[in-house]
């Protein structure tokens, strides 16, 4: 089996023909494509699947090649995805602004297809970088420290050493709550987007209550209000 | 006069649609200049140069490269004869198959 074989890679550029050649020559080697013609539809496929390497142009609309670079660097599950950006811009300045968010290669257009071959096999075979599916990942229930930082009759804002992935559930344990009298804990869902990691090693989450009634949210508000006074 | 470009046999298919994906874009290529949409004429010629020489046409990135820089600065003329030359290479160029792979 060939060191290519069975690897993935994300191919972003707006251009289908530009998607079709790169698909071409990877397939050819035994790689595994996914095409993104958007930042957003590039977004999309590594919350499913995250590649082994990245391939990204610049030039796009309505988001850049430069957006999508803050962005996988914002995020701890993707900072360490190799990333090529291939573009036909070649001024110092796009290419130290690119270097700068964290691609290891840049390559010019017109495309050298021998040499995009190339830097893909290097970073492949240099990557430590695995593959996630997280589509498929098993999930955990978990009991960890937190502590409130923000509030509101919507949601909490929490500090903990995890990251909760959007849309999880979560309960909380907190005695500040109990003056609420719940009958049960409340509820909370994530929405996360991006949480990035503080100074401190944890991780800010936005937590948003579910099936509040519109006493426990005035009794909410009362709390918050009180919390925000002190 | 016929110009032949030798292409791989496993690009070959992909270069004879980038061939005819040309001939239909040309007809957007006299549109956005009748309508001075030097805008849009530069986003397709960005393309071209962006992908002529990977399928084979280095000519085609050449001219792509001219035109770009043509239509950001509005001149309308040599927009005009620079989209001529694409009508003429892809009217004029034939694909020959050669053995081998592209990479």
């Amino acid at each position: 089996m060939s060191m290519t074989s069975g690897k993935s890679v994300l191919i972003v550029d707006d251009s289908p023909e530009l998607l079709k050649f790169l698909e071409k020559i990877l397939v050819n080697v035994g790689i595994t494509i996914t095409k993104a013609h958007t930042v957003t539809e590039a977004w999309q496929a590594i919350q499913t699947t995250a590649p082994h390497v990245i391939i990204t142009d610049l030039e796009m609309a309505p988001e850049s090649g430069f957006d999508f670079l803050e962005k996988l660097r914002a995020n701890p599950s993707y900072i360490r995805i190799p990333v090529i950006v291939l573009s036909s811009r070649g001024d110092r300045s796009a290419i130290n602004q690119a270097m700068g968010l964290g691609a290891k290669e840049y390559v010019q257009k017109p495309l050298d297809a021998s040499l995009i071959l190339q830097k893909v096999k290097k970073l492949l075979h240099s990557s430590q970088f695995t593959s996630l599916d997280f589509k498929n990942m098993p999930t955990v229930e978990a009991k960890v420290p937190a502590s409130i930082v923000a509030g509101s009759a919507g949601g909490l804002q929490v500090e903990s050493p995890v990251r909760l992935a959007r849309d999880s559930s979560a309960t909380l344990e907190t005695a500040s709550l109990g003056a609420m009298k719940f009958d049960r804990v409340p509820t909370l869902r994530s929405s996360n987007n991006i949480a990035k990691m503080n100074e401190r090693g944890g991780f800010l989450n936005e937590l948003r209550f579910l099936g509040l009634t519109e006493e426990q949210m005035r009794s909410l508000e009362e709390i918050i209000r009180r919390w925000h006074t002190k | 006069m016929a110009i032949e470009i030798k292409v791989p046999a496993d690009l070959a298919e992909l270069a004879r649609e980038f061939l005819e994906n040309r001939k239909t874009e040309l007809a957007l290529f006299e549109r956005f200049l009748r309508e001075k949409n030097f805008k849009e004429v530069a986003r397709l010629a960005h393309n071209l140069k962006g992908n002529g020489a990977c399928y084979g046409f280095p000519q085609l990135t050449k001219i792509g490269d001219q035109l770009e820089v043509a239509a950001k600065a509005g001149e309308l003329n040599d927009c005009a004869n620079l989209v001529r030359q694409i009508q003429d290479f892809v009217q004029n160029t034939k694909i020959v198959v050669v053995a081998g792979v592209a990479v």
